[in-house]
């Protein structure tokens, strides 16, 4: 067995885990106020973030956020204060590992799939020699074969 | 007449019709019976006609306000408009039901009715698995979703239509969606036929695919759609929030498009016969899935239906078709198993193999970033969101490389490329990307690195599909100055299905350019007395005044505003904050000025006595393209249909010399 399609498939899923972690916020440095808007979901309309909400109390939590952020708290700080206020679902980006890793889990086992199952030498079905073709056969193979270029030209 | 009574009888008449199609068309396969396939055919017609006539009646209710029925109460008023009235009939969840059952019996109907000689091995089972599918759904409808069960005491007037579902687009939207969702049925009952019948050559997939481009054509609009009717009335600025029922219908998409592809390397090579009867039954099961997830009420969003039990009958059904479907497929694995492999990583085969190696890949992380709050609550009732941020960061770069996949793959030959022909044919697709990115950076001044190398990148697919037609066009020309175009036309109407392909990989490149667009896009929030003003992204937008009057259903409350850009008018907006009284409840018109450079969009989120509004204001770069790639990749499909079936496969039969004589395999030992 080659090793290569194995590196190659631990090193998308590698690629594709460290694009998404690097995604995420450096927990120690000051966010600006749209940044933490659009990773907290509103939990005021089902479905978006605080960032695309529309209703006036997104609205004003949107303003404690900009004056959190102006007297300088970090992001960490910030999420710690909402999860607080609303829970752990209004983190839209998942603070779980498993949630990220999964995809990049599948990334990774697809692309050993597509590298090593269909170069894999083909079971022993075709053994020896194909199965003689009789002359009637191969006559008639041979006519329906004229007949179909013939149809095809038309 | 008693439309509720009547109504109910036709549903249960038909249920009988959908079971008895499923039986004896089951029979007719067992037994060899012409008499009882024709049966179970006559039977399907019939649910057909007695499901068509089951809706004929909810649409009468609807329009002559029959308030004794509990749906046409709920869901229409005196004051409903006629075209609301009539999309009344799939706004709530008996109603869409009893439509999702209809658009299932006409998709197949006509593909029984077009297949059963051509395809007689494999109609029997499908039409048995067809009847299946109705006899669930109109169970669903008959006992479980009833639109006609009657309200007592009959109200005087109904709660109306949502005001949201209000909209020109919310009438196509859920159309097409459904078009899309059930048209898969027939690739399916296609599939486990052939499947059951052992007989896994081509013929279940050229035979239906008709139906699979059309079902991928319409789905395609279908999701569009939704996003232009999220854009334009949910007023929050965007068109896709990565919402559970988003994504339950872009999973479905996913795997049909992965599908799309991947058959075609069934076709010229014989492998990957497992990968594509999985796909096509994974796509149908999703299709199921989101139909589940958004009557389940086990997802909260904008687009889902009241909570009820009937999303929980999903479940089983939904476990019954998996388990069966993808039993079948382990059964029939040894047979099913490729005895060729590739030859090299750098052909056609490969790409169409990476290709789908991303989308399934995208599919499996919209599914689980979908259900993993579900899975979470129900192992540790803790609730968590998986929302826009994990979509966007797994999502964007794997649709980047899937991007780049749509330039290069066209450009691979079959078998064994040459990465000597490779490398020529991508010198001018990669210096039009080389020299986008320098206009955008020393031109224009973008600094965004995302925005560049998208953009760079949409332009080198751009030039790389392009020259495919140019290429083609070039083997056809005639003389004249005419002479390009009469080439280009030519190659075209020879080969539908390749160029309509690449037509629709045309569109996706206008939707990329869209999408890019929004890494500029610039917001405004704040309040606004009459004869204020503030100015965005270039756009010098005044309040006028306010001004308000009353319908018949609403009272419009809007605010004038007048946009300038270099001192010149260039648009009037009227942003609504309106209140439904039928409803009571407020809902925001947004102010919309569109052109191809950017949108200029206003939401008015309050406007009190003073007349002092509060608003917000976006300005979203491109996005006219994404519309405008949507509208070009359906024509693309139109093309590939075209160029689908008995007349489009004598046009690809007409060109055997493109395929070499010892390409053409003679299958030995076949019967």
């Amino acid at each position: 067995m080659k090793v290569w399609p194995i590196a190659a498939a631990a090193g998308l899923g590698a690629l594709i885990a460290a694009l998404a972690i690097s995604s995420g916020p450096d927990p120690n440095s000051v966010p600006t106020p749209e940044a933490v808007a659009g990773r907290i979901m509103s939990p005021f309309c089902p479905g978006l973030t605080l960032e695309e909400c529309p209703s006036q109390q997104a609205a004003e939590l949107r303003n404690q956020i900009e004056a959190k952020v102006r007297s300088g708290a970090t992001n960490r700080e910030i999420d710690e204060w909402v999860v607080a206020n609303y829970g752990e679902s209004a983190m839209a980006r998942p603070r779980e590992s498993m949630a990220w890793l999964a995809p990049a889990v599948a990334a990774g086992l697809g692309l050993l799939a597509l590298l090593y199952l269909p170069r894999r030498r083909p079971s022993p079905e075709p053994q020896g020699a194909p199965p003689e073709i009789s002359e009637s056969d191969r006559a008639r193979i041979r006519r329906d074969m004229t007949e179909f270029l013939r149809g095809a030209n038309e | 007449m008693d439309i509720g009574l009547t109504g109910r009888l036709v549903v249960l008449v038909a249920l009988l019709s959908a079971l008895w199609t499923c039986l004896a068309s089951a029979a007719a396969v067992w037994r060899r019976s012409t008499r009882l396939a024709i049966s179970s055919r006559r039977a399907l017609y019939a649910t057909g006609i007695l499901v068509v006539s089951a809706a004929a009646l909810l649409v009468m209710a609807l329009y002559s306000r029959d308030f004794s029925l509990a749906y046409v109460a709920g869901y229409s008023s005196r004051s409903t408009p006629p075209l609301y009235t009539l999309t009344a009939l799939w706004a709530g969840m008996e109603g869409s039901l009893l439509f999702w059952t209809l658009i299932t019996c006409l998709w197949a109907g006509t593909a029984v009715a077009r297949l059963s000689l051509r395809q007689r091995e494999l109609a029997g089972t499908a039409t048995a698995v067809l009847g299946a599918i109705l006899a669930f759904f109109l169970g669903l409808v008959a006992f479980a979703a009833n639109p006609f069960q009657p309200i007592s005491p009959i109200p005087p007037d109904g709660s109306g239509l949502n005001p949201l579902l209000q909209s020109p687009f919310m009438a196509i939207h859920p159309v097409l969606l459904y078009l899309g969702f059930t048209g898969f049925a027939v690739p399916f009952s296609f599939a486990v036929a052939a499947l059951v019948a052992g007989r896994l050559e081509v013929g279940w997939f050229t035979s239906t695919r008709r139906w699979t481009v059309l079902a991928w054509s319409f789905l395609t609009a279908g999701i569009a759609l939704g996003a232009a009717w999220a854009y334009m009335e949910l007023g929050w600025g965007g068109f896709w929030a990565w919402d559970p029922v988003e994504n339950a219908s872009l999973l479905p998409w996913l795997t049909g498009t992965a599908f799309l592809h991947s058959v075609l390397v069934q076709e010229r090579r014989g492998m990957l016969k497992i990968w594509n009867v999985g796909l096509i039954l994974a796509t149908y099961c999703l299709a199921i899935l989101g139909t589940f997830l958004t009557r389940s009420g086990l997802l909260s969003s904008v687009h889902t239906f009241s909570e009820s039990p009937t999303g929980k009958m999903f479940l089983p059904f939904l476990a019954v078709m998996v388990v069966s479907a993808f039993g079948l497929l382990g059964w029939r694995y040894e047979k099913l198993r490729s005895h060729r492999h590739l030859e090299s990583m750098l052909c056609r085969e490969a790409m169409f193999l990476f290709n789908n190696l991303l989308l399934t890949t995208i599919a499996f992380t919209v599914l689980w970033g979908t259900v993993y709050p579900i899975l979470v609550e129900a192992f540790s009732g803790a609730k968590i969101s998986v929302g826009p941020p994990f979509f966007n960061a797994v999502v964007v770069p794997i649709g980047i490389a899937l991007l780049g996949l749509t330039g290069i793959g066209p450009l691979v030959t079959w078998r064994r490329g040459s990465w000597r022909s490779l490398k020529r044919q991508l010198r001018i697709p990669l210096i039009t990307g080389s020299a986008t990115v320098i206009v955008l950076a020393a031109g224009l001044g973008v600094r965004s690195a995302g925005a560049l190398f998208g953009l760079g990148l949409s332009a080198f697919v751009a030039a790389a599909t392009i020259g495919e037609f140019v290429r083609g066009a070039r083997g056809h020309r005639g003389g004249g100055w005419l002479g390009p175009i009469k080439g280009l036309v030519e190659v075209v109407s020879r080969n539908r299905r390749r160029y309509g392909g690449y037509i629709v990989h045309l569109g996706v490149v206008l939707i990329c350019l869209g999408l890019s667009g929004t890494a500029f896009k610039q917001t405004w929030s704040g309040s606004l007395a009459p004869g204020q003003s503030f100015s965005l992204a270039g756009y010098s937008i005044r309040y006028d005044a306010p001004r308000a009057y009353s319908t018949e259903e609403k009272i419009v409350r809007m605010a004038v505003m007048t946009v300038r850009k270099d001192g010149e008018v260039v648009a009037r907006l009227t942003p609504q904050r309106n209140l439904h009284l039928a409803s009571n409840q407020p809902q925001s018109e947004i102010g919309l000025k569109s052109s191809l450079t950017d949108d200029l969009y206003l939401v008015l989120t309050q406007i009190d006595l003073s007349g002092t509004v509060t608003m917000r204001a976006w300005v979203n770069p491109l996005v006219a393209w994404i519309w405008l790639g949507a509208a070009v990749m359906v024509l693309g499909t139109l093309v590939i249909m075209s160029g689908v079936g008995p007349r489009g496969d004598r046009f690809k039969a007409a060109r055997p010399a493109a395929q070499p004589l010892e390409q053409v395999s003679v299958p030995t030992g076949v019967s």
